[in-house]
């Protein structure tokens, strides 16, 4: 913490000045899809928070490890600070790829394996939330929680070869696949800038919300030993 | 003004493309004043309790 504090305003900096060249990118600079007109705008913010989804939720597992091997207090601090974020990507991933799925599918949604699999990691983020504030003592309700996550964790491959492994409407992946990317730079460009943004993003909230939570934590103590007198 | 109108029409598909930024950007920057607000009040209350502290009341 006393390293990421410091680094705040400069990535705050970088995650406002790579949202706003992302945005120019995807809704002005980069070209229509032959096939799917304008809608494949919707596809520079539904990808990147589809793939932030994931990326919290490993390395809320990752941070979850951590705790349970090592005992490292900040790591707790750190899957608990993460899982509201991750719900707010899973959610817009959510969101987002149903407005594309109707004009582009002709339905809001399927109960296939890609979409169905996205929609149970929305709820594991809500039953991580949930569970770390279910406990009197908070330092047990972050165990409970970093259990949980590890064992969620096995939905996160599922997601993500769920297009390959079952028949999907959902295309497969076109980026991070063998043989390299199949998308035209044009495109790819404006999706990678906002992934980076997105990124960013991600660390400046976690950032302010592990202070919070430390705060939080100097309160409570506080507050006990007032009630110890 | 052609570009314009074209801009905000896209090519008939408004209806999803601007809710879809829309509803991104709502979420989340509403996580993000959430999460400033948070940190201001827990701020204030910690203050408050450390100044009770060094008063010892």
């Amino acid at each position: 913490m006393a390293i990421a504090a410091p680094c705040l305003p400069w990535l705050s900096a970088a995650t406002v000045i790579c949202l706003a060249y992302g945005l120019y990118l995807s809704l002005i600079a980069s070209p229509a899809d032959y096939q799917q007109g304008e809608t494949v705008r919707i596809m520079y913010v539904h990808v990147p928070s589809a793939w932030m989804a994931l990326f919290v939720y490993t390395a809320m597992a990752v941070a979850s490890l951590v705790a349970v091997i090592w005992r490292h207090p900040l790591a707790e601090i750190a899957a608990q600070a993460s899982a509201p974020i991750g719900a707010a990507f899973t959610f817009c991933a959510l969101v987002t790829g149903s407005l594309w799925g109707k004009p582009m599918w002709g339905t809001w949604w399927v109960w296939d394996a890609r979409l169905t699999s996205v929609l149970i990691l929305f709820f594991i983020y809500i039953a991580h939330m949930a569970l770390t504030s279910a406990f009197d003592d908070p330092a047990r309700g972050r165990r409970a929680a970093a259990i949980l996550c590890l064992v969620g964790f096995v939905n996160v491959p599922i997601i993500k070869f769920s297009v390959e492994w079952w028949n999907t409407l959902h295309q497969p992946a076109s980026v991070i696949k063998m043989g390299g990317p199949s998308i035209h730079a044009d495109m790819l460009w404006p999706l990678l800038v906002m992934a980076l943004a997105f990124k960013l993003l991600y660390l400046c909230i976690l950032i302010v919300r592990m202070k919070n939570e430390l705060t939080a934590a100097r309160i409570r103590s506080l507050t006990a030993a007032r009630a110890r007198g | 003004m052609v570009f314009a109108s074209s801009f905000w029409s896209m090519g008939g598909y408004a209806n999803f493309v601007w809710p879809s930024y829309f509803v991104v950007a709502f979420v989340l920057f509403g996580l993000l004043i959430w999460t400033l607000s948070q940190g201001k009040s827990l701020k204030k209350r910690l203050a408050l309790l450390e100044q009770l502290k060094e008063k010892k009341i």
